[in-house]
């Protein structure tokens, strides 16, 4: 059953009283709120989502919620919980929305010690899976966003989970938070995308989440095979640059932008050497979004 | 087999991890988020991984091997922090006592099986205390607390110095010359638990309190501090190394007279209750016979007994309600007052309220 | 800190012998010119290229004085033993040191 299976008065209720499981790749959360912001954009951006609706058990419990007293009403806050605290401090009632998707992240990457777990996009084509490790305003996420729209299964914009076992990617499919200019970057480069309406004044600048296609939400419990990692680097006005990155500076990049590398010991080292092995890495400079899927697509079919 | 509910569940399958077979979804569902609250995830984890994860359902399996892979990091940061610890102090000829959790993980103690904790305790001889700072400080840890006031609550009325943390590990050390600050109101004499010390390594100061001194420690800290988020866990130290130790001639007897020695009978008394009602440890019925004058009066007694029970529920909604609030509450205070008589405690407590914090 | 002359004492080299350091395992993986180093003790990772993988690999397989050292990292490389080179070295080897990849003890004998 999906979300949008529900009637809204129920899912209203639900999330407001017992909690709305919803499966997101190999995790169940269990949401709880009761701020109208929270209510509109999960039922816009999770309609296609499984909705796990007589399950007692879920991988994570959720709740965003107002505070009791004079910050209820006076320079409202929300907060997030995780069970039975909240391990950040509050954010401006706005902020609602977002704190939810950031801390959704926040619940994966501070407990699937399964997986190695990268601060990277992955997208799949063909295939074959390429992973953009990088930090904030490398534009990482508009271009998971571009190629998500021009075809490529989206696997994740945030999280690329690295299953142990067998090296193979495991996608945790959730809406793109696209920040600042990239929100009509994306709206201008593909029309038809959804895009959920623009939460200003963040502490990250002004963030809108784009929804993920069905077929990426359907098509969550396939995995895939890394192929590249790919570092990309969004500069205005310069050319198209596909720099070879060496095994060895490519296995710091991987480890350094990963949350749990540490945590992991033994098994983050081989983890990454792994997929240092069996994965080409490069430093892609781009300015233009239309060449650089266009070279993304290449890169693709060509192996 | 215990019937089991949501309260007592958590505990209920420490004891015996073979009670799984009977736990619905949901219970499964509410143990994991009590363990996790209660410091016990870890340790529950191991416990199913030992038993081959027999009954533990396939969507919960990742919850568990998870939590065994963080305690695997814990244990080799603690490894490592104890051997730059003892370089940092290799020119010293100071004992360096390792306390609790890192003293269980050094000497290869059951109770390391899935320890979590944040600080590395320590004990040294109160008069090379200075000595041991200038060491760590020279070795990179620098003290925290840089205000005047906390500095003095942690010098003149506390057992330790203020914690130090390394600058670049973000480690954190706690040195303590007792278990008990100088203010409380026993106080054990830290050269009987120094002149008892065992050696956990030959080429290094290392060492670690005697059994019964780790046991009687363990019972301190637990019912002289205020907070029992912790507790389940505590006690279940004291159950691991109760069970470990107890087969040795004498140990009952030994454990009794020490506990006498060092003015800590009455904690004692608590932990032996609490750790053999929960964890149904085997516990001579005599033993409380020997403990005599430290047992309370009978109405102090059964009011503090049912003030711990409820503190030692998992630290988890599904088992809290206002009666543990309350109970929580006033064990805090009562534990304040344990440690700093009342003229000290008032404006030490009103301090903290007006500080902005750290 | 105490601010004074710099004096200079010109002693004897102490001897020293390289080796890994003791008491920990390391995992390694190597590709050409890099070599990445995961000391199991301190959880720490290193990327070590060219002359300091190639010193890092020699001292697994048996500990050796700075001159043997040079010597080897010579003859792989095809340099010139001279002072720079040995400087360049042991200045190195400090380095390799401080990230507790390599410990150093005083021998006689070397």
């Amino acid at each position: 059953m999906r979300l949008a299976d529900l009637s809204f008065d129920t899912y209203q209720d639900r999330l407001a009283e017992r909690g709305v499981i919803l499966q997101t790749g190999p995790f169940s959360i269990s949401v709880k709120s009761r701020i109208p912001s929270v209510i509109e954009s999960i039922w816009a951006l999770y309609r296609d989502y499984p909705c796990l609706d007589n399950q007692d058990f879920a991988d994570f419990h959720i709740d965003i919620r107002k505070p009791k007293g004079i910050r209820r009403w006076f320079h409202p806050q929300v907060y997030f919980y995780f069970d039975d605290h909240a391990p950040f401090q509050p954010l401006p009632l706005n902020d609602a929305y977002p704190l939810f998707e950031w801390g959704m992240n926040w619940c994966v990457a501070n407990f699937a010690h399964r997986y190695l777990m990268i601060h990277a996009a992955v997208c799949e084509r063909n295939g074959k899976a390429v992973i953009m490790p990088a930090p904030p305003g490398s534009g990482k996420s508009t271009l998971c966003a571009a190629l998500a729209l021009r075809g490529w299964r989206l696997l994740s914009d945030e999280l690329t989970l690295i299953d142990l076992q067998n090296q193979l990617a495991v996608p945790v499919p959730r809406p793109v938070s696209l920040k600042n200019e990239s929100i009509d970057v994306i709206k201008g480069f593909e029309p038809s995308a959804y895009v959920n309406r623009s939460f200003e004044d963040t502490n990250k600048g002004t963030v809108a989440h784009m929804r993920v296609s069905t077929e990426s939400v359907d098509r969550a419990m396939e995995t895939a095979k890394p192929a590249w990692v790919i570092l990309p680097k969004y500069k205005a006005g310069s050319s198209l640059q596909l720099e070879k990155n060496s095994p060895g500076h490519s296995f710091m990049w991987l480890a350094e932008n990963s949350f749990n590398y540490s945590v992991l010991g033994k098994g983050g080292f081989t983890g990454v050497a792994e997929l240092v092995d069996h994965t080409e890495s490069y430093t892609f400079t781009y300015s233009d979004l239309d060449e650089a899927v266009e070279i993304f697509e290449q890169l693709a079919t060509s192996s | 087999m215990t019937v089991m509910n949501d309260k007592n569940m958590l505990v209920e399958m420490l004891r015996d991890v073979q009670q799984a077979s009977s736990l619905t979804m949901h219970q499964w569902d509410l143990l994991l988020r009590q363990a996790r609250e209660s410091g016990l995830l870890s340790r529950l984890s191991y416990q199913f991984q030992q038993n081959h994860y027999e009954h533990v359902p396939e969507q919960l399996m990742w919850h568990f091997e998870s939590a065994i892979t963080y305690a695997e990091r814990q244990r080799q940061v603690v490894e490592w922090e104890v051997r730059c610890i003892s370089e940092a102090m290799a020119s010293l000829d100071v004992p360096i006592v390792l306390l609790k959790g890192a003293a269980y993980v050094m000497a290869v103690l059951p109770s390391a099986r899935g320890r979590i904790f944040s600080d590395i305790d320590l004990l040294v001889p109160k008069q090379q205390i200075n000595a041991v700072e200038k060491s760590l400080f020279g070795a990179g840890w620098v003290t925290t607390h840089l205000n005047a006031y906390d500095q003095r609550y942690y010098r003149q009325w506390m057992h330790e110095i203020p914690p130090m943390q390394h600058h670049q590990r973000r480690s954190v050390l706690d040195v303590h010359h007792n278990i008990l600050p100088v203010t409380a109101r026993a106080n054990p004499d830290a050269s009987l638990l120094l002149s008892e010390i065992k050696r956990i390594d030959e080429n290094k100061n290392l060492y670690v309190l005697s059994p019964c001194d780790m046991i009687i420690h363990s019972a301190t800290h637990l019912f002289f501090d205020g907070e029992f988020e912790h507790g389940l866990r505590d006690l279940l130290d004291m159950h691991d190394l109760i069970t470990y130790f107890a087969g040795e001639v004498g140990f009952w007897q030994q454990l009794v007279e020490r506990a006498e020695a060092l003015t800590l009978l009455r904690p004692l008394y608590y932990a032996l209750m609490h750790v053999q009602r929960l964890y149904h440890t085997e516990i001579p019925a005599n033993v409380f016979i020997m403990l005599g004058k430290g047992k309370p009066r009978a109405l102090t007694g059964l009011f503090m007994n049912r003030m711990f029970e409820l503190a030692l529920r998992p630290p988890h909604s599904s088992c809290r309600n206002i009666a543990t609030a309350s109970a929580d509450a006033f064990l805090y205070t009562r534990a304040h007052f344990l440690r700093m008589p009342l003229h000290l405690l008032i404006p030490h407590l009103t301090r903290k309220a007006f500080r902005p914090d750290d | 800190m105490e601010l004074g002359n710099n004096t200079h004492t010109s002693q004897e080299p102490v001897p020293h012998r390289w080796q890994q350091l003791n008491g920990v395992d390391f995992l390694q993986r190597r590709w050409e010119g890099e070599l990445v180093v995961y000391n199991t003790g301190s959880g720490d990772t290193h990327l070590l290229e060219t002359l300091s993988a190639e010193i890092f690999i020699h001292l697994q397989e048996q500990p050796a004085g700075l001159p043997q050292i040079v010597e080897h990292i010579a003859d792989t490389f095809l340099y010139e033993v001279d002072e720079e080179l040995k400087t360049h070295i042991s200045d190195m080897l400090v380095q390799l040191q401080k990230l507790r990849l390599i410990e150093s003890e005083t021998c006689a004998t070397c």
